[in-house]
């Protein structure tokens, strides 16, 4: 026990000067966390290689988050070539409707998606492929003999930069596999709507 | 009702009227039979009941 | 003649006679069953639909128009049952708005029998029960079978070929009593024609915002568990089909085809400002491998050789052993219905939709259709006849 009224006062002294000075060693409050950093920019070239309902789906989220964008479902080189697009976003997946209303046939959005990545490495755009639709948009799932969902992903995914892939879409390893084995980022999510913070991520916002 | 569909309806009276005539002249009764299945139909629209 | 044979006429003939008249009436007792509906405390006014198109007055299609006014002004939105009445779900949904629903902005717009002609007959040759019950709290309510065709006793003959009015475009002959074939309708064309003319008049004078026409498919047609949608509806219809798979159940987006004519979600969206949707669930009642066509198998869904055809790889829509029950199939419409109002306010603030006392999917499955339908005994004064 301390029997000096002076070491007590001595004491009590230390205790408020630290006390005092404690807000100098606390730990300097976290800034506020910075946004993700972006790994694509807009303005934004969408479109489908297949026709199916996707690239709308994309649209959707990409309008809500006010990303300039334009959605052109038949695009060609010369829709690119119109204006700096910093990101074209490719949705796979096919639709035999879709393809029939747009008078075109999977070899025509083959080749035309075939077209517009190689214009994209050109210009130096940001090539992104998709596919939203799950397991509904693959050939499993299609008409007896319709392998065109199948194509289109093979003609897209391969030469893209980074996929971002609805989770069921992937029920076989498909896109898993071809991330791999072509080293390409593949951002996955479970639920439609959370492709909304998919893109939020992606484009920084 | 347009005159198409009087037309229409006159020819299924003709019709009707030819096959109750064709079973009453009829001697098998399979052919009786097979008389008034096809007449049902036909009786069932001029009477505006299918 | 023989007195064998005169004996030999008069049975045949006695046979036809009974059979022609236990079947006539049953045909005249199924085309005149009384459907009531109990006014719900959201219904302001019922008006015929020809008060929109006269010379449809006092025709079998001069159906009635259920008018539900909010408390405050909002978007309008028309909900069509009964386009196809051999689809019940779509009806049922509306007899549910009908009786139960209630708006605090914005309006609702019901029609229970889009073409109520096709409500009093069924598929020729296609040996539908005549009508079908459902059991309520109360007892049971009865409606009529139907087709997807206009009457023929109310609209005969057909044309060889269909020209659509005004596309030109060639259609199956007997499209031209398909309600959901002949949009945006003729003033001078056929009964069904004219019908949706009548509907259009309507949709453009009430400025309708949103139209939404209920439909079931048979799960070997591809176009299935979904919502089609006009181009000035993808965004919302995407959104919606998102929100509803990822919460409640599966439906999916297709996109109205500009070239194929005559159907609501195309021909509402290019004829009026209105954006125009149509909902389509699964009935294996319409699978052409169905088994017996009977009351019981169109309310259950069940059916085991449209199970074997699903395992054959021929259909577009899972099915098993459970089937697709009536509440599964109003319920997945009642939430498609109220999620669309819901994102239709998102991106319109200013002009909302709001709309309670309509049963969610879940809520159906579990009480029931006949939950939210009541009993005409007990509500004199509100009661109308379908």
């Amino acid at each position: 026990m301390i029997r000096s009224f002076g070491a007590r006062a001595l004491i009590v002294l230390a205790l408020l000067v630290v006390a005092g000075a404690s807000p100098l060693f606390a730990q300097a409050k976290p800034a506020a966390a910075p946004a993700a950093a972006a790994k694509a920019q807009a303005p934004v070239f969408l479109t489908s290689c297949g026709q199916s309902p996707g690239a709308v789906t994309v649209g959707v989220f990409l309008r809500r988050l006010q990303i300039d964008y334009d959605l052109k479902e038949t695009g060609t080189v010369k829709d690119l070539a119109a204006k700096p697009y910093k990101t074209i976003i490719i949705v796979t997946g096919s639709s035999l409707k879709g393809m029939g209303g747009a008078g075109v046939s999977i070899d025509d959005e083959l080749a035309r998606a075939g077209a517009l990545i190689a214009e994209a490495k050109k210009r130096g755009i940001e090539v992104i492929g998709a596919h939203v639709e799950g397991m509904e948009r693959r050939a499993k799932n299609a008409a007896p003999g319709d392998n065109s969902d199948e194509m289109s992903i093979d003609a897209v995914c391969p030469k893209a930069k980074m996929l971002i892939v609805r989770k069921d879409g992937d029920e076989d390893g498909r896109f898993t596999t071809l991330g791999k084995k072509f080293g390409i980022p593949v951002v996955f999510y479970a639920k439609s709507l959370e492709l909304n913070g998919v893109i939020k991520d992606l484009f920084g916002k | 009702m347009s005159v198409v569909t009087l037309l229409y309806y006159a020819l299924v009276a003709f019709i009707s009227a030819l096959l109750v005539v064709n079973l009453l002249k009829s001697r098998k009764w399979e052919r009786d039979v097979l008389y008034v299945l096809v007449l049902l139909p036909f009786l069932l629209r001029l009477l505006r009941l299918k | 003649m023989s007195g064998r044979l005169l004996a030999q006429k008069f049975v045949v003939i006695s046979l036809g006679i009974a059979l022609l008249a236990t079947s006539g009436a049953s045909f005249y007792k199924s085309r005149r069953l009384k459907e009531p509906v109990v006014l719900g405390p959201g219904v302001t006014t019922v008006r015929p639909l020809s008060t929109w198109f006269a010379p449809l007055r006092g025709t079998a299609n001069d159906c009635n128009v259920y008018f539900l006014d909010g408390r405050t002004p909002g978007a309008t939105m028309l909900v069509l049952g009964g386009s196809h009445p051999e689809e019940p779900a779509g009806r049922l949904v509306t007899w549910i708005l009908a009786e139960n629903a209630i708006v605090q902005k914005g309006r609702l717009i019901v029609v229970l029998s889009t073409n109520r002609s096709a409500t009093t007959v069924t598929r020729l040759g296609g040996a539908y029960p005549p009508d079908f019950s459902i059991p309520t709290d109360f007892g049971s309510r009865t409606f009529r079978m139907g087709d997807r065709f206009t009457n023929p006793l109310d609209q005969w003959p057909d044309p060889e070929v269909y020209f659509h009015y005004p596309s030109g475009q060639q259609l199956a002959y007997v499209d031209i009593r398909n309600v959901n074939r002949v949009w945006p309708g003729r003033a001078n064309g056929t009964l069904t024609e004219q019908t949706a003319y009548a509907l259009m008049e309507m949709i453009k004078r009430e400025k309708v915002d949103i139209e939404l026409d209920l439909h079931e498919a048979e799960l070997q047609y591809p176009v299935i568990s979904t919502i089609v949608t006009h181009q000035r509806g993808q965004d919302m219809a995407t959104l919606v089909s998102m929100t509803l798979t990822d919460s409640e159940f599966k439906i999916g987006t297709e996109f109205s085809p500009r070239t194929l004519h005559g159907l609501s979600h195309r021909e509402i969206g290019d004829f009026s400002p209105a954006v125009s949707l149509l909902a389509e669930t699964p009935e294996p009642f319409l699978d052409a491998t169905r088994g017996i066509t009977s009351r019981e198998q169109l309310l259950t869904g069940r059916d085991e050789f449209v199970v074997k055809a699903g395992q054959h790889g021929l259909l577009f829509e899972k099915i098993d052993e459970k089937g697709w029950p009536i509440a599964v199939r109003v319920g997945r419409h009642t939430s498609t219905l109220l999620q669309i109002a819901e994102t239709w306010g998102e991106d319109h603030p200013d002009k909302l939709l709001v709309i309670s006392g309509v049963p969610r999917y879940k809520e159906v499955i579990a009480n029931g259709v006949g939950h939210y339908l009541h009993d005409p005994a007990k509500a004199a004064g509100r009661v109308v006849y379908e």
